[in-house]
C-alpha cells in the first residue's frame, strides 16, 4: 500500500496562500518602510543578516525559535479539540519562575537538574491550567475569559512572588530588578553553537514537537484526541470518552507551556525576571493558528518567527527603524494568511472578466 | 377559471439536485378559502415544493401563479408580504425573547418605526388572538413553554404578518391528542374567515378530519388529486407508498437464538410530549428486525435511547445480553457487542476531515485494540482497512487518502464494512441504502443478511419501506412515538403497512383474526 | 483591620472608581452589540490603543480634546473596517484576526509614536489638550456625593448616559431587537426578513465607535500624554465586562464598575503597605469569581430543571 508523499491539492492550495501572503506582506511591507523614509531592500537585507548572515545570528534565530516552538505546540494542542487555551503565557510564566527556583535552590548532578526544572517547570504550568479546566468542566465557564484573566495574573503572581520569596524587598525598584538569582550552572542548559545565544533548548523544543507529532499521529490516544477536535459526534458515537479527553488535553497544554517558560529561563536568562516574556503567549497562538495547529509546520513557522526577531534587532541596530516593524510584518502574514481565498479568488476572476468584456 | 378562485396555482413545477429529480412536472391548485392537504412520504417531494411556493427555492421550470398573478419573488420575505407564511416543522424562534418579541421579530411596524410600540404591538397581536380564538401569552420567555403553545405561536406569527396563505408542515407531529384537537378547530375557524391552509402530514386520520381537498405526491410526481370523500384510508395509503417493487432480496434462512436485545416500557419526554411512548420489543440472534415508519415518529429517539446518546425516562430498561444498559455509557455499550451506523452518514457516520484508515479504525481501536495499548499498529491498522476494502468493494487509491474523496456510495460502504467486521453481536442499522444506486443497495443488503445468518441480530430502521420489507424477518411500525406491530416477513402488504405508518390501527390484528 | 475597610469605602476610592471606569464602560457598552449580534470579536485592545493614540494626535493637532476623541474615533472606525472586511467578507476567523490586531497595536501606535512624534516611549506636549473639568455648582452642598461625582470630565457623566442610551436601544427599538434576534438564531432572523450581513456591520461600527470613545478617554483625561501601550490590559477589562455582563449594557456597565472599584482599590491600600503586584491582581480575580458564582447559579438552575 503506497504511503508516499502525495502533493495532494489541499497541501498544494496551502503553499500557493502560504506565497499570496508572504508577497503580500512584503509588498505591504516595503511601503511600509518607505514611509518610515528607509530603504527596504536595505531593510530587508539586514533583516536578513541578523538572522542567517553570520553564526551568532544564526544562533540567535535559534534561541528565539526555541520558546515560539514550545507555546506553538502547546497552544495547537488545546485549539485542536476545541479548547481556547488563551492562558499559554501565564502557564510560562509560572514554569520559568519554578524551573528559576528549582535552578537556584538546589545543586543537583547536571543533566539531572536541568530535567528536574524542566519537569517542575512543566508540573507549574500544568497546575495553572488546573483551575480553568475544572471551571470549565463543572461549571461551564469559558475558559477564553479565564484563562486571559489567569495571564494577567501570573505576571503579576510571579512577580510578587519572587519579591516576597527571594527577598528583593524593595517594590519600588522597575520590574528589571525584580529576578530571582541566577540559577547553578548544573541547570543550565548547555550553549549548541559556540559564541551564540543558542541552547540546548532548541533541541528540547524540536523533540518535544516531534513527540506530540508522534502522538497524534501513532498513538491511540493521539488518534482518538484528533478525532474529538474534529468531530466530536463522530467521536462520541464511535465510543470515545470526550470529557476526560478535554481535561488531559488542557493539562497537558498548560504541562508544555510551562516547559517552555523553564526552557527560556534555563537557557536564555538564567533567573527569572519579572514581566519578562513580552507576550510571548500571543506568538505562540498566532505561530500555532498560521502552522493550522500541525506540530511539523510550527517548527517551521517558528524557525521563521525566530529568524525575523533576530533579524529585527539587526534591523534596528543598522537602520533607523524600529524592530517592532517586524512585528508588523507578522501581524499582516496573519492576516493575509487567515482569509478564505475561495472568495478572493472569485473577485479577481470577475475582475479580470469585467475588464475584458469592457475592454 | 375565476380569478379568485384560486389563490395559488402550480404549473409544470420541476426541481432537481443534481441527479435527483424532487419535483417531477408537478400541477397543483389551491382554491382560497379551503384547507389543503399534501401527503406523501419521506422524500416524496413535499418540502421541496413548499420550498418553492415560499419563494426560498427557485423552481427550474415552471410557473407560480398566486392571487391570479405570475410570481417571482428573490427571497421568502417578499413571498411573507404579499401573505404566504409556512410554519415549519422546525421552529423558527428566538430562546430568550418573550413570546411578543418572537412574534414582531422583522415586522415591528408601528407608527414609530425606531422604538418598538409595545402597547402597540400587543393590541394588534391580542386582536388577532381574539379574532382567530387563540390564547397565547405575551410577556413570557419562550424558552421551556409547550409545544403546542410554541405552534400557536408559529401561527399567530403568520397572522400577525398577514398571511392569507398558510402552510403547515406536519404540525401534529409534536401535539397530543388534546393539542390536536385545538388546532383543527382554529384551522377550521381561520378556513371560514377566509384563510387558505396547505397542511402538509402523513397521518391519514387527519387528513379526513381535516381536509377539504388532498394531493398525494410520489417520488416527486402528484399520484393523485381527490376529495375526501371519493376515498378511504387504505386506497390513500395505496396511493402514498405503491410502486413498482424492482428491488428482491434473497433471505437466507436462519435460526434465531436467544434474545440479544429487549426493550422494556421505553419511554422518552421531550417538551412535555412523548417522542417514546411504552416501547417493549426484542431481538434475537440471527433475526432482522426491521422498524418501519415516517420520519418523526420517535425512530430517532429510539435509536438513540438503544445506543446510549439518550437517557430514557425513569422505569425504562434496555436488556443488552441480558444486562441493563440504561446507565452504561456508548462506550460500555460497544464493548459489549452493540455496533451502529448512524443515519447523518456524513456528519456522524464518519470524520470528513480524516483520512480513509482514521474513518475506518473508529470503534475497532476500543473493542478490537490494538497489540499495544499506546501505539496504533499501522500494521493492524492497514490490515483492518483493507479487510474493510477488500470485503466491501470500497474503491480506494490509499488508504491515506482523505474519506471525502470516496463517493458517497463507497463511503457508505466503508462504514457498513467497519461496524459488520467488528465481530459485533447486535448491529444497529439506519437508513443503510439511501442515496444508493441500485448496485450498491444490491451489496448492502446482501451482506446485511449474510452476517445475520452467521448469528448477529440487527435492528434495521429504515425510512424505505420496500427495504425493511425486504430484509426484515419481523416488522414493526413506528407511529406517533408507539411502536405497533407489522408482521412477519410476507404477511402483511405494502399497503398495510403503509396504512400503520400514517395511523391506521388494528390492521395486524384484523389480518390475524382473518387468518384464523 | 478596621483601617483598611474604612479606606475600601472612602470617598476618594468612589472617585477613583468612576475615573477609571468610564473607558471601561463606554467600551463595554460598545461590545455588547456586537456580543448580542454574535460577532466573535476580542480586539478591544487594538482599537482602545489605536484610538488613545489617535486621540493624542488629534488633540495635538486641532488643539482640542473634542477634536482628540474624533480623529481617535475615525481610527477605530477604520480598524473596525478591516476587521469587518477580513471577518465577513473574506470568511476570516473572527478570533484569530482579533488577536492579530491587539498584536499589531502596539507595534503600530509604538512606530507612528516614533515616526510622528519623534519620542520614544512616550509623548508629551503642552499642545495636547485634555478635556476640561466640569464642575456642577448644585453638588457642592452634598459631601460625599461632590467628591465622587464632581469635577470630572464630561466623558465620566456621558458614559452614564452612554449605559443608559445602549440599553434602551438594545431592548426598546426594533433596532435592537433584531439585533438580539440575528444573535439568537441567525436562520430565524433571516427567515424573518432581517438582513444578518447588514446588523453584524452596524454593529461592529457602533462598537468602533465607542472603543475609539473609550480610547480616547486615557489620554486625555487629564495626563495630557501618550505612552507606549497606554491601555495595558483594559481593554480585556472590556471583553470581560461584555461577557460576564452578557451583552447586557447596563450589566455590563455595573460589572466595569466592579472591575473600577478593584482597581481604584489598588492605590488606598498600597499606603496599608499590602503589596502592589497582588492588589494589582484584583480587577483579573474579580472577573474569574464573578465567572464562577454565574457558573455555579446556572449548574444550580439546570440540576432544578432536570
Amino acid at each position: 500500500m503506497k504511503r508516499s508523499l502525495k502533493i495532494n491539492d489541499e497541501i498544494k492550495n496551502s503553499v500557493i496562500k502560504y506565497i499570496a501572503a508572504f508577497l503580500a506582506v512584503i509588498v505591504i511591507g516595503s511601503m511600509l518602510i518607505l514611509l518610515q523614509g528607509e530603504n527596504p531592500f536595505n531593510a530587508f537585507r539586514e533583516i536578513y543578516k541578523g538572522a542567517l548572515g553570520t553564526k551568532i545570528s544564526f544562533g540567535s534565530s535559534l534561541r528565539y525559535a526555541m520558546p515560539c516552538i514550545l507555546v506553538g505546540i502547546a497552544a495547537s494542542i488545546a485549539f485542536k479539540a476545541g479548547i481556547f487555551n488563551m492562558g499559554v503565557e501565564g502557564q510560562l510564566y509560572f514554569g520559568a519562575l519554578v524551573a528559576a527556583v528549582v535552578g537556584y535552590s538546589y545543586k543537583f548532578p547536571p543533566i539531572i537538574h536541568i530535567f528536574l526544572c524542566l519537569l517542575a517547570a512543566g508540573l507549574a504550568g500544568l497546575m495553572y491550567a488546573f483551575f480553568p479546566a475544572i471551571l470549565k468542566l463543572f461549571f461551564n465557564v469559558s475558559e477564553l475569559i479565564t484563562t486571559l484573566m489567569l495571564n494577567f495574573m501570573a505576571k503579576l503572581l510571579t512577580e510578587y512572588i519572587t519579591m516576597w520569596w527571594i527577598g528583593h524587598g524593595v517594590s519600588n525598584l522597575g520590574s528589571n530588578a525584580i529576578a530571582t538569582p541566577k540559577i547553578y550552572d548544573s541547570a543550565v542548559l548547555p550553549n549548541l553553537i559556540k559564541g551564540t545565544s543558542a541552547s540546548y533548548g532548541i533541541i528540547i523544543a524540536v523533540l518535544i514537537a516531534l513527540v506530540v507529532a508522534i502522538f497524534y499521529k501513532y498513538t491511540i490516544k493521539g488518534y482518538e484526541l484528533k478525532q474529538v477536535g474534529e468531530n466530536l459526534k463522530f467521536a462520541k458515537i464511535g465510543g470515545v470518552n470526550a470529557k476526560s479527553s478535554f481535561v488531559s488535553i488542557f493539562l497537558l497544554s498548560g504541562f508544555i507551556a510551562g516547559i517552555s517558560g523553564g526552557v527560556e529561563v534555563l537557557g536564555s536568562y538564567f533567573r527569572f525576571t519579572a514581566q519578562f516574556a513580552s507576550n510571548m503567549g500571543w506568538d505562540g497562538i498566532m505561530i500555532a493558528f498560521i502552522a493550522n495547529k500541525n506540530p511539523i509546520a510550527i517548527v517551521l513557522v517558528s524557525f521563521l518567527w525566530g529568524a525575523l526577531k533576530a533579524g529585527s534587532l539587526n534591523m534596528e541596530r543598522l537602520t533607523s527603524l524600529n524592530k517592532l516593524t517586524v512585528n508588523i510584518l507578522l501581524m499582516l502574514f496573519v492576516l493575509f494568511v487567515s482569509v478564505d481565498y475561495k472568495v478572493l479568488f472569485k473577485e479577481i476572476q470577475s475582475i479580470f472578466k469585467k475588464g475584458s468584456v469592457g475592454g | 377559471m375565476k380569478d379568485d378562485e384560486y389563490i395559488l396555482e402550480l404549473r409544470k413545477i420541476r426541481k432537481t439536485f443534481g441527479s435527483l429529480v424532487a419535483n417531477d412536472n408537478i400541477d397543483l391548485k389551491i382554491k382560497k378559502g379551503t384547507i389543503h392537504s399534501i401527503v406523501g412520504e419521506n422524500g416524496a417531494g413535499k418540502s421541496t415544493l413548499m420550498n418553492i411556493v415560499t419563494c426560498l427555492h427557485k423552481p427550474d421550470s415552471g410557473e407560480i401563479i398566486y392571487k391570479g398573478q405570475k410570481i417571482n419573488f428573490k427571497n421568502p420575505m417578499e413571498a411573507s408580504k404579499q401573505g404566504i407564511g409556512m410554519v415549519h416543522q422546525e421552529f423558527m424562534l428566538f430562546n430568550d425573547l418573550s413570546v411578543l418579541e418572537n412574534i414582531i421579530m422583522g415586522y415591528e411596524g408601528g407608527s414609530n418605526k425606531i422604538f418598538i410600540d409595545k402597547e402597540g404591538c400587543k393590541k394588534n397581536i391580542k386582536e388577532i388572538c381574539n379574532q382567530y380564538k387563540f390564547n397565547v401569552p405575551l410577556d413570557v420567555m419562550i424558552n421551556n413553554l409547550p409545544v403546542a403553545l410554541l405552534q400557536q405561536i408559529e401561527i399567530v406569527k403568520l397572522l400577525y404578518r398577514g398571511a392569507d396563505l398558510l402552510i403547515l408542515d406536519e404540525p401534529t407531529s409534536v401535539l397530543t391528542p388534546l393539542g390536536i384537537e385545538g388546532l383543527f378547530s382554529a384551522l377550521k375557524f381561520l378556513k371560514n374567515i377566509g384563510k387558505t391552509i396547505i397542511f402538509i402530514t402523513h397521518k391519514l386520520k387527519e387528513v379526513f378530519a381535516i381536509s377539504d381537498y388532498i394531493t398525494v405526491l410520489r417520488d416527486g410526481k402528484v399520484s393523485g388529486n381527490i376529495l375526501p370523500s371519493e376515498i378511504n384510508e387504505a386506497k390513500l395509503a395505496s396511493l402514498m407508498v405503491g410502486r413498482e417493487v424492482i428491488l428482491k432480496a434473497q433471505k437466507l434462512d436462519s435460526v434465531f437464538g436467544e434474545k440479544v436485545l429487549e426493550v422494556k416500557d421505553l419511554s422518552y419526554i421531550d417538551n412535555g410530549s412523548y417522542r417514546l411512548r411504552d416501547i417493549n420489543f426484542d431481538l434475537r440472534t440471527g433475526e432482522i428486525v426491521g422498524i418501519a415508519g415516517i420520519a418523526g415518529s420517535g425512530q430517532q429517539k429510539l435509536i438513540e435511547t438503544v445506543m446510549g446518546l439518550l437517557k430514557p425516562e425513569k422505569g425504562s430498561r434496555i436488556f443488552l445480553f441480558g444486562e441493563n444498559v440504561v446507565e452504561k455509557s456508548i462506550r460500555e455499550r460497544r464493548l459489549m457487542g452493540l455496533g451502529y451506523i448512524p443515519q447523518d452518514r456524513m456528519n456522524e457516520g464518519i470524520n470528513t476531515l480524516s483520512s480513509i484508515w482514521e474513518n475506518a479504525i473508529m470503534g475497532f481501536h476500543i473493542v478490537h485494540g490494538f497489540k499495544s495499548k499506546i501505539f496504533l499498529d499501522r500494521k493492524e491498522v492497514s490490515s483492518f482497512t483493507n479487510q474493510i476494502i477488500d470485503k466491501y468493494s470500497v474503491k480506494v487509491q490509499s488508504i491515506d487518502d482523505k474519506v471525502q474523496s470516496l463517493s458517497g456510495g463507497n463511503i457508505q460502504k466503508l462504514i457498513v464494512g467497519r461496524e459488520f467486521l467488528q465481530g459485533y453481536k447486535l448491529l444497529v442499522i439506519e437508513d443503510p441504502t439511501r442515496g444508493l444506486d441500485v448496485g450498491a443497495i444490491e451489496f448492502v443488503w446482501k451482506k446485511i443478511i449474510e452476517i445475520a445468518a452467521t448469528g448477529v441480530a440487527i435492528l434495521l430502521i429504515s425510512h424505505d419501506l420496500n427495504e425493511v420489507m425486504q430484509l426484515s424477518d419481523r416488522i414493526f411500525v413506528m407511529y406517533n412515538g408507539l411502536l405497533k406491530e407489522g408482521g412477519l416477513h410476507g404477511e402483511l402488504n405494502e399497503n398495510e403497512i403503509g396504512l400503520l405508518m400514517t395511523g391506521g390501527e388494528s390492521v395486524y390484528e384484523t389480518f390475524l383474526k382473518n387468518k384464523r | 483591620m478596621s483601617d483598611i475597610l474604612l479606606a475600601m469605602i472612602s470617598p476618594i476610592v468612589f472617585a477613583g472608581t468612576i475615573r477609571i471606569a468610564t473607558p471601561l464602560i463606554i467600551g463595554a457598552v460598545g461590545g455588547c452589540f456586537t456580543n448580542r449580534a454574535g460577532t466573535f470579536i476580542i480586539a478591544y485592545e487594538c482599537f482602545m490603543l489605536t484610538s488613545a493614540f489617535f486621540a493624542t494626535w488629534g488633540s495635538y493637532m486641532t488643539g482640542s480634546a473634542i477634536g482628540g476623541s474624533l480623529i481617535g474615533i475615525i481610527a477605530c472606525i477604520v480598524m473596525g473596517i478591516i476587521f469587518g472586511m477580513l471577518v465577513f467578507h473574506y470568511k476570516a476567523d473572527a478570533l484569530i484576526i482579533s488577536i492579530a490586531l491587539n498584536f499589531g497595536a502596539w507595534a503600530i501606535t509604538t512606530l507612528l509614536l516614533q515616526s510622528i512624534f519623534g519620542a520614544r516611549g512616550a509623548f508629551i506636549s503642552e499642545k495636547i489638550i485634555s478635556y476640561d473639568q466640569i464642575h456642577l455648582p448644585f453638588l457642592d452642598g452634598l459631601p460625599f456625593i461632590t467628591t465622587v461625582f464632581n469635577d470630572k470630565i464630561i466623558l465620566v457623566y456621558l458614559s452614564y448616559v452612554i449605559m443608559f442610551i445602549g440599553y434602551i436601544v438594545m431592548y426598546k427599538t426594533t433596532f435592537g431587537l433584531r439585533v438580539r434576534g440575528v444573535g439568537i438564531n441567525p436562520t430565524a432572523a433571516e427567515t424573518a426578513g432581517v438582513n444578518l450581513l447588514k446588523y453584524k456591520w452596524v454593529t461592529l461600527l457602533i462598537m468602533s465607535v465607542l472603543t475609539g470613545l473609550a480610547g480616547s478617554y486615557i489620554p486625555l483625561s487629564g495626563v495630557s500624554m501618550f505612552t507606549e501601550n497606554m491601555t495595558s490590559g483594559r481593554g480585556f477589562l472590556c471583553l470581560a465586562a461584555v461577557l460576564v455582563g452578557q451583552g447586557n449594557p447596563i450589566k455590563a456597565g455595573l460589572i466595569a464598575l466592579l472591575f473600577a472599584y478593584t482597581d481604584a482599590l489598588f492605590l488606598t491600600l498600597t499606603s496599608f503597605e499590602l503589596p502592589t503586584q497582588l492588589l494589582s491582581t484584583m480587577p483579573y480575580f474579580a472577573v474569574i469569581i464573578v465567572l464562577l458564582v454565574n457558573g455555579i447559579k446556572e449548574h444550580k438552575m439546570l440540576a432544578r430543571v432536570s
